[in-house]
């Protein structure tokens, strides 16, 4: 619902999920406190103080990054850079809130990445050159993570899973979750309608809490 | 709705989704901080001049110009209209004329904003820059997020910025990016390996670009497909320098594929790691019988293990057994009258190559 005036759905919502009587917008973010901080933060920023800055690239950048590792791309720091080189191009004439800075930032790392997606296919099919080489033998034990204890779920881990939804999906937890962008925000950038992008990520939450009860991990790093 | 958008928070998987960054993922923040220093005039330099030639009617002129770095000014690089006017505002500081000879020409400046005018602030925020375009609280998905230019011109279209990396329209950051070389093909090459069981392989993979370059720092992933099983994901790592990446399978049990990919789905050939089983034997000679007991590593319960000796110089069968739950399989014959070289094989399977040993026994 967008609107300035609480409707009786949204009268009972936290303070922080009611519509924002400045834009209307409703859907809540996760990251609502986080943006009051960054409102300031934002501010200085486009005053030239690099403190500002480095705040706002502390918040947000470990948020870009992993959106941009989830979603399938070769090179997600180097695409993570040149967002940010961007965005620091424009930044002097940013109008708008440390929110509508979040969504900035997070539409012109997908157009790059798109960008870079479509660079890739038009060159033809290709190959990596792997050779087995130098054998031996090791007890070369994998430790089995077994993660019983669903609270031992590390970072990495928990992009791995996200990354083995389908795209469209993954993307939408990443957007919704990480980069912390309200559903109608998240709607507008993927170009669907709220209502599937607030059923979408519910699912796919579900289902990848269930996967992981269900199955040993037995996936880890090696060499 | 309100349960749907709460219940999630406090999932352990967001919570690991939404940890706080780690010093390698903010390893690039000194860069990025060179970028912005210049790409921001420093404060100082902005209320220096902003001091001289006082505020009011010029204020939005010189705000839009120091916002795009007096250095510009000098350098020529800036739009002519803006450049015409820093001229005149800022001549006795030393701004070289611009080089066209044309009438002074009616520029539309922008409309400077009420907190401008007033104020006294040294910190000239550029909100007397024009927003000629939407702002980016709007991004529409199918073009470039519109953020104004940091430049008041009289903008055309080959001032906004757009994603794609190409010539920095605006003087103040020089961000041209050349295109990002894409994985290609060089030469694919098949070969297999051979590993005892238990043991492990190496893997080693070169990722490169259509002219031969190598790719560094681009992530690679090692999958594994043990045969019967499927393909599962086992490690993650970065070429370097030099565009390779290595990677160590888990200890192997049975015959494996391996592969690398990347992330976008660029795939490399299957590899094939044959696992080749060890037997070890050990022989009783009692009361006139061999018993020989071949312990194996790799074999699966009922396999069969058959014993030979040579004859005339062709291997006769003399004896065969199944490996037993404990992997050993034991074959008992005659002690022969002389010296006798056994010869014990394992016949290949799906799982694992052939493998075999030989003891003496007799005499």
């Amino acid at each position: 619902m967008e609107g300035p005036r609480l409707n009786g759905n949204e009268r009972h919502l936290p303070r922080s999920r009611r519509p924002d009587p400045r834009t209307g917008r409703a859907g809540g973010t996760l990251d609502a406190a986080l943006d009051e901080t960054l409102d300031v933060a934002l501010d200085r920023a486009r005053n030239g103080e690099e403190a500002g800055f480095v705040e706002l690239y502390r918040a947000l950048q470990p948020p870009l990054l992993r959106y941009l590792t989830v979603g399938r791309n070769d090179a997600p720091e180097d695409l993570a850079s040149e967002t940010w080189l961007q965005v620091v191009r424009d930044l002097p004439g940013f109008r708008g809130g440390a929110r509508d800075f979040r969504a900035f930032l997070f539409t012109v790392a997908r157009h790059r990445a798109i960008d870079a997606g479509r660079a890739r296919a038009a060159r033809p099919v290709v190959h990596l050159v792997a050779e087995p080489t130098e054998v031996h033998t090791g007890d070369g034990s994998v430790p089995s993570a077994e993660s019983s204890a669903l609270e031992s779920i590390s970072t990495a881990q928990a992009l791995e899973l996200v990354a083995s939804l389908p795209p469209e999906q993954a993307e939408l937890v990443m957007l919704r979750v990480v980069a912390g962008l309200g559903v109608a925000e998240v709607a507008g950038i993927v170009g669907k309608k709220p209502g599937t992008v607030r059923v979408g990520v519910h699912r796919a939450l579900r289902s990848l809490a269930g996967t992981r009860r269900a199955r040993t991990m037995t996936e880890e790093e090696v060499g | 709705m309100v349960s749907e958008d709460e219940t999630w928070e406090v999932e352990p998987l967001v919570r690991a989704l939404r940890a706080p960054g780690t010093p390698e993922e903010l390893a690039g923040e000194a860069t990025l901080l060179s970028a912005y220093r210049e790409a921001h005039a420093a404060p100082q330099s902005v209320r220096r001049l902003v001091g001289r030639f006082g505020l009011g009617a010029t204020s939005a002129v010189a705000a839009v110009v120091l916002s795009a770095g007096v250095a510009a000014a000098y350098t020529q690089a800036l739009p002519d209209p803006v450049q015409r006017i820093a001229h005149g505002v800022l001549g006795p500081v030393g701004v070289p004329a611009p080089q066209k000879q044309e009438p002074a020409a009616r520029v539309a400046l922008p409309e400077p904003s009420p907190t401008s005018s007033a104020s006294t602030t040294p910190t000239a925020t550029p909100t007397a820059t024009p927003t000629r375009s939407p702002g980016p609280g709007r991004p529409s998905p199918t073009r470039a997020p519109a953020a104004p230019p940091t430049v008041g011109t009289t903008g055309s279209p080959a001032d906004l910025p757009s994603p794609t990396p190409e010539p920095g329209a605006t003087p103040t950051t020089g961000t041209t990016s050349p295109p990002r070389p894409v994985p290609a093909a060089v030469a694919v090459r098949t070969s297999s390996s051979r590993v005892p069981a238990g043991g492990t392989a190496r893997v080693i993979g070169s990722l490169t670009a259509d002219d031969g370059s190598a790719l560094r720092r681009r992530t690679v992933s090692f999958w594994v497909r043990p045969v019967g099983g499927s393909w599962s994901k086992v490690g993650t790592a970065r070429t370097d320098r030099a565009g390779r990446v290595s990677f160590t399978t888990p200890a192997l049990d049975r015959t494996t594929r391996v592969r690398l990919g990347t992330p976008s789905g660029v795939l490399s050939e299957v590899l094939t790691v044959v696992v080749v089983p060890q037997l070890v034997v050990s022989v009783v000679e009692q009361g006139g019988t061999s018993t020989v007991t071949v312990s194996t590593t790799g074999a699966r319960e009922g396999e069969t293990v058959t014993a030979f000796r040579s004859v005339g110089g062709k291997l006769v069968r003399v004896g065969s057994a199944r490996v037993g739950p404990d992997g050993s399989a034991v074959v008992s014959v005659p002690t022969p009258g002389k010296q006798v070289r056994l010869v014990l094989r394992l016949r290949g399977t799906a799982q694992h190559a052939p493998a075999q040993t030989s003891a003496t026994i007799g005499g």
